[in-house]
């Protein structure tokens, strides 16, 4: 045993990052569970006194508990952890980050030894740690061991950092921990625990007194990989520490950020457009450089109190070059006033993405192709500029047999149903419904809509939706006594006449 | 105005029709239609049903079935004729059979030239394209019986559609007909017609748009409502069809098959000379006179209904059981008939009952007989394999079962159709216990405190109960075989089950008896593989016996054993409530065991027979007759009424009914609760025994003991073929308890109890059973006998889970005489998987050679594949360096790999601790003060829960002792629900009865009050649960 004799490794695992990854205000205060594909994967205090288990069946977690339940956000705990990897940047350049496969359990591992002298020692540099951690709103636990695996297991068990912590201090620790804790392992655990393992303990005396290769031939290389990582131990005497290749140190995260400072006060936004094309063209370098892309940046004007307006700008493809950016931009900037004098414009691109390498079809008309894409580009980004996000829309259909439903709004971006069913064949359907149908007047027992109408062919009866709003009409086609045909229905319920379209 | 219904979808078209077949007919019938035309898709299984309400209110019924022909073309075709209802029949037949189960695929080309006798109707689409090649076609091929059916359902286009159908039949001369569709019989039900759909689609029902009917038109209407959709030519136009339909159901003749009886003889004839065969080998020494008189009167009986086929089918089938060696046995009201008798289809023998003739087959009502016959359930296979081999396919066919709608799958379909949340309708289906009925639903859903939108949920609730009881498909009958003379298809449609090879008629056993066709059940018994087995070990050792007629009779030690209420195993008399009545009724011969198998029913517990019977056997009350007729009813069951020939032959001495009219009053005590018409027969039957001289009281009186049978009562017939094997079985424990003890694990499963009940059993009477041994143990358990001669059970490789027989097999072969040293050399010499290696090791069957299994499974774990040139290399020292399992371990793992444990009961692991150390062992009780309280713990073996009106549950809880019998009422049920549903481990606090009065032994049972669901603690005996923190 020994290879990385100098290394020293603090994993610090936050128990309880599904939930505070959410960041919910009262998350302590009443019973709350975390739940993944309906099966409850976090349960905080309240919920587990109360009967909730992790594991459970969400309905049942809620029957036990009454507890609140809430849906796993990966990504926001991903986005937890690389903020926390800004932070203990600080600390130590080496950050490696651990994601159970089977339970909800994340956490860091830094690795230290090169790190302690400059803040003062062991002891010194975890409580900093530790007191910076307890400033958030993660909990968390700690390992401290020889090797990133061995200390994320001794997070499981609580012991107090001292300065005089040793390797052999650490292996003490590590042998008395179940090996339930190998849970990312089932196979291997449910193996070892049939033939009588029940302790790290036991593992390492089979290896002592017999040799690794006894585990290697049962549970595969895969698992024993992960016992020589906990124990340090130098498989197949290749002395493999002499050929490891050095550790990748953090890379925090990236991200395009420049201004440009005017001499003078800028008024006006045609005064900007240089500033803009210069800044992005700097990105469109920037991106090229490391072979990436963006969607989105954000514009910042400043004057010299230090009064801010922020811009974005989004495009629906991501880019490399700055063209469409900065046509994007201008008509952001068109349709605004500067609210003061400027003084700084700062661009900001926060994400960016690999650059997506299409292969390219031979296509003459490649470039005039791309120019409609731009154009569409542009042309929404219109419309969104003086409309506002908020009005633009595509048009979907929802399957559905009450007429004023089936109209649906759905974002531009997302996906919609734009076929129709075999009815609007067979039946007469007109071409514009109303949004909701409108109440048509009896005039002497005529039917009058703008015009006295008159039914030329029905009923179609319609029924249905009577798990929600019972709906029976019967649907009539009808003609204006100026021949404009419409389609009116008699509600069943109600015992009125409604037109619910025109016929084109 | 005159209409006949031509085109109605009922719920037997399954997920589709949302009304019964008899609601249709009832409801036509009201409104006053001249017919009604079952034509449910491809299918005739609801027709019957249709049949029989139509008989019974004289209403004319008309049988079709409406297809969509893979051109996408949908007829429907009508059968006006018997001839055309086989072609109807065959052809639906032809469809079905080409598809899978619950699927058909019919073309063109088949109805043209299959379909010559039938009446077609083309039913117009919507838009349909009509080509004219398909219209001359079609009018080619059905010239003169075609007509093209409007659908008018208030559909969008309709009107302006009708115009083109209109001048298709003008020029093709077609003459349109109304045909509007029906998918219920009342509009009421399109809730219930789209849920079904929704179910159809797997899809939430607010998903489903135009998937739903557009209306819901498609119901039965008012002639006023019909004569404003049709033009009246068309509506007369229905009646014009239904005037050519002649064919009634009452045609359908059984042909029985006749190649059974040989050219020269007439089938009587052949059968008198089986009977006289027979009649030789039961009676060597002479027929009494009046089984002889008997017999020819149930030999005339069978000549004037023509039965003779029935008998010669049943005969060949028993016969071929028999010279296979399989057991068999009939039972049934004909089965215990002399003829039977003698063509040794029971051993009931004449005189060892009272069998009552009306039963033996009912001349008034022309009903088939009834034979049951049962056969040792792991070879029945063989029985079913003759019969096909026998009559082939086109002639034999097994009976379809309709499974229907209950309460766990209504919740859950229309909970999922209603888009209810996945998980709250699974945990409303897994909390619905099965003797729940429907009503408790409500209930349930309030306890659980789930909010719901009150809409929702009403719509829950009453979709719910309109769906209970609709049928959802066809599935196989356990055994009844319908066998025909000419095809099956002719009389009723074949259709593949989902076994493979298996086909199924479409009508379920009560169509078979409302249509009187013959059915033979051809059935399997575990038991009789059982006895088969204990036998065929007897006759090892013992070589005077070797058949069930080798058992002596009336044997005193095994009465006295049934005395002391020692049944575990034995057939019918093993569950809880029997146990505990054998002691208070201390059978003493065969014909108390008759009485035993009978009274521990609900029948006679409800109608209040069981403490009148057990006192006046007791002596305790005076056994009273009102009139001599009467008591030469009752006196074998002490004037009592016990069984349902007793009501029979009651109904008729002492009220005046006729055999065929008392036979009427079974059928409506058989069928009590399903439309029966019990009630009907009150004023005849209190009247008949009034204008006997009986008094009011006792009419009344008899009355509610009649209706007591209702659906429950027990036939003296069965019973008594069952108190058969009964006998035999006992006699078996007693006198060879090893030898039934192993029989029994090898038939499993079977029977009230598991196989570790039954080990523990067997070492209660002192019966060595050891381990699965890989040097040992074979396939089967089996007897082993020690250095003493004391013979005990070995386990075999049956036991161990997942291990196949054919690795149990091929260690049996390996190992021949040369036992294993090693586990490499198991491997090595078996080639056994690394599972089935990991399945032995698991068990412990390893022992001898790993002396533990966590050793075992490391050896076997670590076995490299096999290499010739490394076989005898042993370079791999890696032993493990792990103790053995603590016992513990050893009692958890014993259960997850053979089912049972040899070693310590985990009660008795667990004892010392709390709380099971302060709770009373299943010994300690006997010696407590009557109504005292008690505080037990055990595992749960066994929940029953009778149909008695009082609901009472009787749960079997086990502790390293004995068997505790603890009574939970129905408030304690109520209140401890889950501990009850979910527990394996309980701890129960209540009042111990202890009945010693007129009993052998002690009868002890605890009255629950307090149930704790202790079964997170039987998993910490061998495993720590996973905690993170």
């Amino acid at each position: 045993m020994s290879a990385s004799r100098l290394r020293l490794w603090l994993a610090i695992r936050f128990s309880d990052l599904p939930l505070t990854a959410l960041k919910l205000d009262d998350s302590v205060e009443k019973p709350i569970v975390v739940i993944q594909k309906k099966r409850v994967i976090f349960a905080n205090a309240l919920a587990e006194k109360a009967g909730a288990q992790v594991g459970m069946d969400f309905t049942t977690a809620q029957l036990l508990s009454g507890c609140e339940v809430v849906e796993r956000d990966e990504a926001k705990e991903q986005s937890a952890l690389n903020a926390l990897s800004e932070q203990f940047y600080h600390f130590s350049p080496y950050i490696d980050r651990f994601c159970s496969d089977r339970f909800a359990q994340s956490g860091l591992l830094l690795e230290i030894s090169s790190c302690l002298q400059l803040f003062g020692g062991l002891k010194a540099l975890s409580e900093r740690v530790f007191t910076h951690l307890a400033q958030t709103t993660y909990g968390f636990k700690y390992g401290l061991a020889h090797s990133a695996k061995a200390a994320w297991y001794l997070s499981f068990d609580y012991h107090e950092i001292v300065d005089n912590e040793t390797k052999s201090l650490f292996i003490a620790r590590l042998n008395k921990l179940s090996i339930d804790l190998l849970f990312d392992y089932p196979k291997a655990v449910d193996a070892l625990s049939k033939t009588g393992f029940k302790t790290f303990g036991d593992l390492a005396k089979q290896i002592e007194g017999k040799s690794i290769s006894s585990f290697k031939k049962r549970l595969g290389a895969a698992f024993t990989d992960v016992l020589c990582e906990i124990y340090d131990i130098d498989q197949n005497f290749q002395q493999s520490s002499l050929f490891e290749k050095p550790r990748d140190i953090y890379r925090p995260v990236e991200w395009f950020e420049e201004e440009i400072q005017f001499d003078y006060p800028v008024t006006n936004v045609e005064q900007l457009k240089p500033a803009f094309e210069s800044l992005l063209q700097e990105l469109s370098n920037y991106l090229r450089k490391r072979q990436q892309q963006c969607q989105y940046v954000e514009w910042c004007i400043s004057d010299i109190y230090r009064k801010k307006e922020f811009v974005n700008v989004n495009s629906d493809e991501p880019q490399s070059h700055w063209q469409l950016l900065y046509d994007l931009s201008l008509i952001q900037f068109d349709n605004k006033e500067l609210p003061f004098e400027v003084d700084t414009v700062k661009l900001t691109c926060h994400h960016v993405m690999p650059l997506q390498t299409k292969s390219q079809v031979l296509d003459f008309d490649q470039s005039r192709r791309r120019k409609s894409v731009n154009d569409f580009a542009v042309t929404i980004a219109k419309i969104k500029a003086r409309l506002g996000h908020s009005a633009v829309y595509k048009l979907g259909y929802r399957d559905s047999r009450v007429p004023e439903i089936t109209n649906a709004m759905v974002a531009l971006a997302d996906r919609c149903n734009q076929e129709l069913p075999e009815i609007h064949l067979k039946a007469l359907r007109p071409t514009w419904l109303l949004t909701l149908p409108e109440l048509i007047d009896v005039k002497g027992n005529r039917l009058y809509w703008h015009g006295y109408l008159t039914t030329l062919v029905g009923p179609e009866r319609v029924i249905g939706e009577w798990w929600e709003k019972p709906v029976a009409r019967d649907y009539f086609l009808a003609k204006r006594n100026d021949s404009l045909p419409v389609w009116i229905f008699f509600d069943l319920y109600d015992k009125q006449w409604y037109i619910q379209g025109v016929f084109a | 105005m005159r209409y006949a219904h031509l085109h109605t979808t009922t719920n037997f078209t399954f997920l589709t029709g949302a009304s019964h077949p008899a609601e249709y007919i009832y409801q036509a019938a009201e409104l006053g239609y001249d017919a009604l035309a079952i034509t449910d898709e491809c299918s005739l299984a609801g027709v019957v049903k249709a049949f029989v309400a139509a008989e019974e209110i004289g209403f004319k019924l008309i049988v079709g079935s409406r297809f969509r022909l893979s051109n996408g073309m949908d007829l429907i075709a009508i059968a006006p004729s018997r001839t055309a209802y086989a072609e109807l029949s065959g052809f639906i037949t032809l469809a079905r059979m080409r598809a899978y189960k619950g699927s058909y695929e019919a073309h063109f080309e088949d109805l043209r030239f299959r379909l010559r006798h039938c009446l077609i109707i083309w039913i117009a689409k919507l838009s349909e394209a009509i080509s004219d090649e398909v219209a001359n076609e079609l009018s080619n091929a059905f010239r003169g019986r075609l007509w093209i059916g409007i659908n008018h359902q208030l559909h969008g286009g309709e009107q302006q559609d009708f115009a083109r159908w209109q001048a298709l039949g003008i020029e093709k001369d077609i003459p349109l007909m109304a045909c509007g569709e029906a998918l219920m019989h009342s509009a009421e039900r399109k809730p219930l017609q789209d849920i079904l759909t929704a179910i159809k689609h797997s899809t939430p029902i607010q998903e489903m748009g135009t998937k739903l009917e557009l209306n819901g038109e498609a119901h039965l209407k008012s002639l006023y409502q019909l004569a404003r959709l049709y033009p009246p030519e068309l509506l007369e136009e229905t009646c014009a069809i239904a005037d050519l339909c002649h064919f009634s159901m009452l045609e359908l003749r059984y042909q029985y098959p006749k190649e059974l009886v040989p050219e020269s003889l007439t089938p009587l004839n052949h059968l008198r000379n089986l009977v006289s065969v027979g009649k030789q080998q039961r009676w060597p020494d002479g027929v009494a006179d009046w089984i002889e008189e008997l017999l020819e009167k149930e030999l005339g009986l069978i000549e004037e209904l023509e039965y003779e086929y029935y008998f010669l089918t049943v005969h060949d089938i028993v016969r071929f059981a028999r010279e296979q060696g399989i057991l068999c046995q009939g039972r049934g009201s004909a089965a215990n008939s002399v003829v039977c008798y003698c063509l040794f289809i029971t051993e009931i023998a004449p005189g060892q009952i009272g069998i009552l003739f009306e039963r033996f087959i009912s001349r008034e009502r022309d009903e088939p007989p009834d034979i049951d016959v049962d056969f040792e359930h792991q070879r029945r296979e063989e029985v079913i394999q003759y019969i096909y081999r026998k009559y082939g396919r086109e002639r034999a066919a097994i009976a379809a079962v309709v499974t229907t709608y209950r309460s766990k799958s209504s919740v859950r379909d229309v909970g999922k159709a209603l888009g209810m949340d996945e998980s709250l309708v699974n945990h409303l289906t897994k909390n619905i216990a099965w003797w729940d009925d429907s009503k408790d639903l409500q209930k349930r859903i309030k306890e659980m405190g789930i909010k719901i939108g009150s809409d929702l949920l009403n719509h829950f609730f009453s979709l719910v109960q309109q769906i209970y009881g609709f049928p959802r498909h066809l599935s196989q009958h356990t055994g009844g075989f319908v066998i025909s003379e000419n095809k099956i298809s002719d009389l009723v449609p074949l259709e593949n089950a989902s076994m493979p090879d298996r086909t199924i008629i479409q009508w379920d056993k009560e169509d078979l008896e409302s249509m009187r066709l013959l059915k033979v059940d051809v059935l399997a018994l575990g038991m009789l593989s059982a006895l088969r087995r204990a036998i065929e070990s007897i006759s090892t050792y013992d070589p005077t016996i070797r058949s069930m007629q080798d058992i002596p009779r009336e044997d005193p030690e095994t009465y006295k054993m049934l005395c002391r209420g020692e049944s575990v195993g034995v057939f019918q008399i093993e569950s809880r409530a029997q146990m505990a009545m054998l002691p208070r009724l201390q059978p003493k011969c065969f014909y108390d065991l008759v009485i035993e198998i009978a009274i521990v029913r609900p029948g006679p517990i409800q109608g209040d027979m069981v403490h009148p019977y057990l006192r006046r056997r007791a002596g305790q009350e005076p056994i009273t007759f009102p009139s001599d007729a009467i008591k030469d009813v009752l006196m074998p069951t002490l004037g009592v009424p016990i069984f349902q020939e007793q009501v029979m032959r009651l109904s008729m001495v002492a009220a005046g009914f006729t055999g065929g009219e008392a036979d009427e009053l079974r059928r409506a005590i058989t069928n009590w609760g399903k439309n029966s018409k019990l009630l009907l027969f009150e004023d005849k039957f209190k009247n008949g025994l009034l204008a006997n001289g009986y008094t009011q009281e006792f009419a009344d009186n008899l009355f509610e003991q009649v209706k007591g049978f209702g659906g429950y009562g027990f036939p003296e017939s069965h019973s008594a073929s069952f108190a058969i094997l009964c006998y035999i079985s006992s006699w078996i424990k007693r006198h060879h308890p090893a030898a039934f003890y192993c029989a029994l694990l090898n038939s499993q499963p079977m029977g009230f109890y598991s196989p570790a009940q039954l080990v523990k059993d067997a070492r209660h009477y002192k019966i060595t059973v050891k381990p699965v041994n890989i040097n040992r143990s074979f396939y089967e358990n089996t007897l082993e006998t020690d250095e003493n001669g004391n013979r005990g059970i070995r386990l075999g490789f049956i036991s161990v889970k997942n291990l196949n027989k054919d690795d149990a097999m091929s260690i049996e072969v390996a190992r021949g005489d040369f036992p294993f040293d090693t586990i490499k050399e198991v491997a090595m010499r078996t080639s056994l998987s690394d599972s089935a290696m990991e399945c032995l090791a698991s068990s412990d069957a390893f022992r001898e050679l790993a002396g533990n299994r966590f050793n075992a499974r490391w050896q076997a774990s670590g076995l490299m594949p096999h290499s010739e040139l490394l076989a005898e290399s042993d370079v791999d020292d890696d032993d493990l360096l792990m103790s053995g399992p603590t016992l513990e371990e050893n009692v958890m793992e014993d259960y997850e790999s053979i089912g049972l444990t040899l070693r310590a009961h985990p009660m008795k692991i667990l004892r010392s601790e709390v709380p099971f150390s302060e709770c009373k062992r299943f010994t300690d009780l006997v010696d407590l003060r009557h109504k005292s309280h008690v505080k037990i713990a055990g595992i749960v073996t066994g929940k029953q829960r009778p149909g008695t009106a009082s609901g009472v549950m009787f749960l079997s809880l086990e502790d390293e002792t004995g068997t505790t019998n603890v009574v939970i009422w129905n408030s304690t049920q109520e209140y401890f629900r889950t501990e009850i549903l979910t527990g394996k481990l309980l701890v129960i606090k209540g009042t111990v009865e202890i009945l010693t009065e007129g009993v052998s032994v002690p009868v002890v049972h605890v009255i629950a009050g307090h149930i704790l669901n202790v079964t997170d603690r039987l998993y910490s005996l061998a495993l720590k649960s996973r905690d993170f923190h």
